[in-house]
């Protein structure tokens, strides 16, 4: 077999069966009655990968987050943990969360699983997220105590995500009517399987602390077919950089048959790459593009890497930020890095950039460990 | 919005290759064919609530499959050459499905969008959710893997 055609004819020369009439059969069945015969369930897992988002979505609005990362000099900083973590629920939460309450509620078809906790002194914030499709009206509804707080249809005919950009989570933020209320809502950074979720900061009293114990919220009609296997992303860095904004690192583990996963969230790129066990002695990286055609690298490069060098050709040498992968996470023992942004051009598909441009991995002595040209 | 006819459209146009992809992608007739049926079911239950009704389709297509293959991991298949397992391909189809198997899946869903269906590295990032630049960098391995196992000296990119 000497190259793709090959493979390719002889996969078409199978012949494929008319599956219309098949379709046409399936209709009264399809959908939430098929999930039901599958005997699946919405997925909390989906549920997890959505607060994360909210999570992110926190950084951004309330800026209350530093930073666990080395920089230049590849020292970590001094940094508190600010890594929260419960049976199900595992992200990156500001200063200042002192309670991490799940009250998970299935209602209808959907699931949504919603989180009160105190924010700061006076404050509390609910976190729900839920599953729905593109086309799915979505309606949140927030109760305190038996008092309903609003309600309002999440998924608006023009934000359909089968459109939206699938680079990065959308972000849309509304005023809920009401002083110091937020509300956000935030689509998963797959960008088909809509991801609603409500964010809600507002001040509140003892009393309202008491009561607010309650989300009620529906999804209706949801019950599609999830995303495959939603990823549990664990947030392992975070931190501010004064050109990208506020920035997170987590980590995806192997599932499904999928490798390893590094992401970068900020609030212009949402970068993946897969790792696996030829990342121990290399430089893997992705590269996104962000706005005015700015582009941004992540990647991994082996434990000894001290410094990351981008050296774009007609730009200054950029270094890079280096954020040591925890070895609880993974075996790899590496370190993730992110270094830019650059004026670029990504072309033929993400596999050709121009201008050209070399990754540089040195050690501590400033020797160097590994050179790469990007985008390999 | 969509109607019943642009979803039998997109059948009359896309039934090969949704096929042929999901075939590939899973390895497996039965799969390959209900996933696509079902894609199609789903579509035609609700076509007021799809505005892109070929994106639509082919995305719960392979989310369909993806699903019914982790159900059959509990019975694994591993295809070979030679393997009674799906008697109607020949041997060398096979090689190709086995060789497939072998990619993780989700560098299997960017090989065979990316070959099968010639879709560029956005779309392909928009059915299985991921970024184009991961795309590219699934394609890049599943590439090395390919030309590992089949002797594959293609560099298309």
């Amino acid at each position: 077999m000497t190259d793709h055609r090959s493979w390719i004819a002889r996969v078409r020369s199978v012949r494929p069966p008319d599956y219309w009439d098949e379709a046409v059969r399936r209709v009264p069945f399809a959908g939430p009655t098929r999930e039901a015969r599958l005997g699946r369930g919405p997925s909390f897992l989906l549920v997890v990968a959505s607060l994360l988002v909210v999570g992110v979505a926190l950084f951004a609005l309330r800026g209350l987050v530093g930073g666990q990362q080395r920089s230049g000099n590849g020292q970590p900083a001094d940094a508190p943990e600010r890594h929260v973590e419960t049976d199900w629920f595992v992200a990156g939460l500001p200063d200042g969360w002192s309670a991490v309450v799940p009250t998970g509620q299935h209602l209808g078809e959907g699931v949504i699983a919603a989180q009160l906790t105190n924010f700061g002194v006076e404050e509390l914030v609910c976190i729900g997220g839920g599953e729905a499709l593109p086309s799915d009206g979505v309606v949140v509804r927030l109760t305190i105590g038996s008092e309903q707080g609003w309600e309002r249809s999440l998924v608006l005919p023009e934000m359909d995500p089968a459109l939206a950009d699938p680079v990065g989570p959308g972000t849309f933020i509304d005023d809920c009517g009401a002083e110091q209320k937020l509300f956000g809502m935030f689509f998963g950074p797959d960008g088909h399987q809509m991801t609603a979720h409500v964010l809600l900061g507002f001040e509140a009293t003892t009393a309202d602390r008491e009561t607010a114990s309650a989300i009620v919220s529906s999804l209706e009609p949801t019950g599609h077919e999830p995303a495959p296997e939603p990823p549990v992303w664990r947030v392992f860095a975070d931190g501010h950089d004064p050109v990208i904004g506020r920035w997170l690192m987590t980590f995806q583990p192997a599932s499904g048959g999928r490798d390893d996963g590094i992401f970068f969230f900020s609030k212009d790129w949402t970068i993946g790459i897969p790792i696996d066990d030829g990342a121990r002695n290399a430089l893997t990286n992705g590269i996104s593009s962000g706005p005015e055609g700015q582009l941004l690298v992540i990647g991994s490069a082996p434990a000894e890497a001290a410094d990351i060098v981008l050296e774009v050709e007609g730009a200054a040498a950029q270094k890079g930020t280096l954020v040591p992968l925890p070895r609880e996470l993974s075996q790899l023992d590496l370190v993730a890095f992110f270094v830019g942004p650059f004026s670029g051009r990504l072309g033929v598909e993400g596999t050709e950039l121009t201008p050209n441009a070399t990754l540089v991995a040195l050690d501590q002595g400033g020797d160097e460990l590994l050179r790469q040209r990007l985008p390999e | 919005m969509t109607t019943p006819d642009a979803i039998e459209a997109v059948y009359r146009e896309a039934r090969d290759r949704l096929w042929w992809a999901l075939y590939a992608y899973a390895g497996d007739r039965e799969i390959a064919s209900d996933a696509a049926a079902e894609a199609f079911a789903r579509a035609l239950s609700a076509p007021n609530n799809i505005r892109d009704a070929s994106a639509w389709i082919w995305r719960v297509a392979f989310r369909v499959a993806a699903t019914e293959l982790r159900s059959a991991r509990a019975r694994p298949v591993e295809l070979e050459v030679g393997s009674e397992v799906d008697f109607e391909v020949d041997f060398e189809v096979a090689a190709v499905l086995a060789a497939l198997r072998r990619l993780p899946q989700q560098q299997r869903a960017a090989v065979v969008l990316f070959y099968l269906d010639d879709r560029p590295a956005k779309e392909i990032a928009r059915v299985m959710g991921v970024t184009p630049s991961t795309v590219s960098v699934h394609l890049h391995r599943a590439r090395r893997r390919l030309r590992t196992m089949l002797g594959d000296d293609d560099d298309r990119s």
